[in-house]
This record gives structure tokens, sequence and C-alpha cells, in this order.
């Protein structure tokens, strides 16, 4: 609990929690939001294609769009890392926060799989990643996210949750 | 659930029409566009019973909000954009035609950065209204 304590009371997370200017937390949490929209908006459009589709080759195109959910993974992490910094004593005590970060990182892993099975054909020197695990792997990643969303919400929620 | 189909299909389409991922053909994009008209439907639904349903504030109270005005002028412009993509640019036909992987015309690459644009604001709009209208603490650090 020391160092929680600590973590909040560092400069950074006094003023993201304590500014009355809209830069400071209404802006993270905008900012959170919309790296969240965007990470797994388009990782959620990615695997609808690979369930739909049935040609590996067309699945193979999808390769680029990826650098740009690495892009919002790395706005919701700077940006939740603040949050946390700021609240630390209220969110690291609670189970579903703990819940929510690790299906970040087994959806964020079968991601990474993901975008290897989706590799581009100079990468595939025959081991290639069968069409049945890309459809696994994508059904992986939407649940996995999905479980992600809902114990992220909840973590606002710390009230419901105790059951006060 | 609603928000994420919505930006993560539109958000991709625009991003193919903005030149990324050329070999990707816009028939198997075209795919995502009942995606996002079931997100859009999803947020619109669940948006109207959180100002119905609100326990803490009338309808009115957020109706009047002048962040929740500016943000739903987003929404309409943001649907206008997206009909006049589907009906007067070229990805209509485009996307028709099999595996198509060209150049796509600038008029479409337009109207697919407003909407990466208008979207985005939406989320941060949406964000904001626990806020309220002190949008004059933005010149505040």
């Amino acid at each position: 609990m020391d160092v929680l304590i600590y973590l909040e009371s560092t400069a950074v997370a006094t003023w993201v929690r304590e500014s009355l200017s809209l830069w400071a937390f209404p802006t993270l949490i905008a900012l959170h939001a919309i790296g969240m929209a965007f990470l797994v908006g388009l990782n959620v459009a990615i695997c609808l294609l690979v369930l739909a589709s049935k040609p590996k080759a067309q699945l193979m195109s999808l390769w680029p769009f990826f650098r740009y959910i690495w892009l919002a993974l790395a706005v919701s992490v700077v940006s939740g890392t603040l949050l946390l910094m700021a609240n630390a004593t209220q969110l690291l005590v609670l189970t579903v926060f703990y819940i929510k970060i690790l299906f970040v990182v087994l959806s964020v892993i079968s991601l990474l799989k993901l975008r290897q099975g989706l590799g581009t054909e100079s990468e595939f020197n025959g081991n290639t990643m069968s069409q049945k695990k890309l459809r696994f792997l994508s059904v992986a990643c939407l649940v996995g996210w999905m479980i992600a969303l809902v114990s992220g919400r909840l973590t606002a929620y710390p009230m419901l949750l105790s059951g006060n | 659930m609603g928000l994420i189909l919505l930006v993560g299909s539109v958000g991709l389409i625009d991003l193919r029409v903005l030149g990324i991922g050329r070999q990707l053909p816009l028939s198997l994009l075209y795919r995502l566009v009942p995606w996002a008209i079931f997100g859009f439907t999803l947020c619109f639904v669940t948006g109207t019973v959180f100002i119905l349903g609100d326990p803490f504030k009338t309808p009115a109270d957020t109706l009047t909000k002048t962040v929740f005005q500016i943000k739903i002028l987003f929404v309409v412009l943001a649907l206008i954009n997206a009909l006049l993509f589907e009906y007067y640019s070229d990805f209509r036909e485009l996307s028709r035609a099999d595996n198509f992987v060209g150049e796509i015309p600038f008029s479409a690459k337009i109207t697919a950065g407003l909407s990466l644009f208008i979207w985005m604001s939406v989320v941060y709009l949406g964000r904001m209204l626990p806020y309220g209208d002190s949008f004059y603490f933005i010149f505040y650090w």
C-alpha cells in the first residue's frame, strides 16, 4: 500500500487527479477511450474478416494495418498508466482490474500470433498457419477483448462490485 | 461494444481508402459495412437508454448540454459523410469489382479522412460529457 500511496503522490499523478484543466484527467480518459476504440475496433474488424474469408492470400494484405493497432495500443498503455498512477490505491485493490489486465495481455498475445499467421508470403517459408488455427486465434482475440472491455468498464463502479 | 464494431469497421475501411494495405481488395472490406451499421444501431439504442434511464439526471439535463449537442452534430456529420462516401464516391462500384486493388479516387480519400477525424471527435466528446459545459477550462493548464 505504501508503494500505491507513493505513486499517487507523484507530481504527475497529482496533476492528473486534482487539476481542473480539461487536459488532465478528462483528456487522458478520452485518449484511453480513443486508443481502446481503435485498438480493439481494428482488431475486431480484422478478426471478422478472417472468420468470414476463405482465400488466405487475401488476408495477407491485412498485415499493414497492424502498425496502427500497435500505435493505438501505445496510446492506451501510456494514458492508462497515467490514469492508474492517479488512482492507484483505488484501482490496484480491485480484482476486476487484474482480470482486465490479464485479458488485455492474453488478447495481445493472440493478436501477435494472428499477425504471425497472416504474415507476408516472404515470411512463410513453408511454415504456414492453417485457416482453422487462424480462425481459432480470431475467436480467442474476440472473446479476450470482450472480457477485457467489460471488466474495464466495471472498474469505474467499485461500489457496485462490492455490493453497495 | 457498439462503438468497437462501428469504429473498427469504419476505421479499417477508411485506412484502406487512404492507401494503407493497398493489396487488400475493397470487396472484402465491404463485408464490414453491415457490422458498422449494427454497431451504430447498438450505440444509438444504448445511448437512448442511458439518457432516458439515468437515475441522477433528467433527459433534459443531458440534452441541453453543449458538449452533448456538439457530439450529436458530429454524429450527424459522420452519417452525412458516410452517405456521400457510399453514393457519391466510387467506393460502391469499386468494391463490387472482384479483387480491385488499384488507386482510390481523391474525393473518396477526403471523405475517408474526414470520417476518421469525425468519429475520433465523437468518441472524445462522448468522454467529455461528465465534465459538462466547462470548456473554458480548455485554456487552463
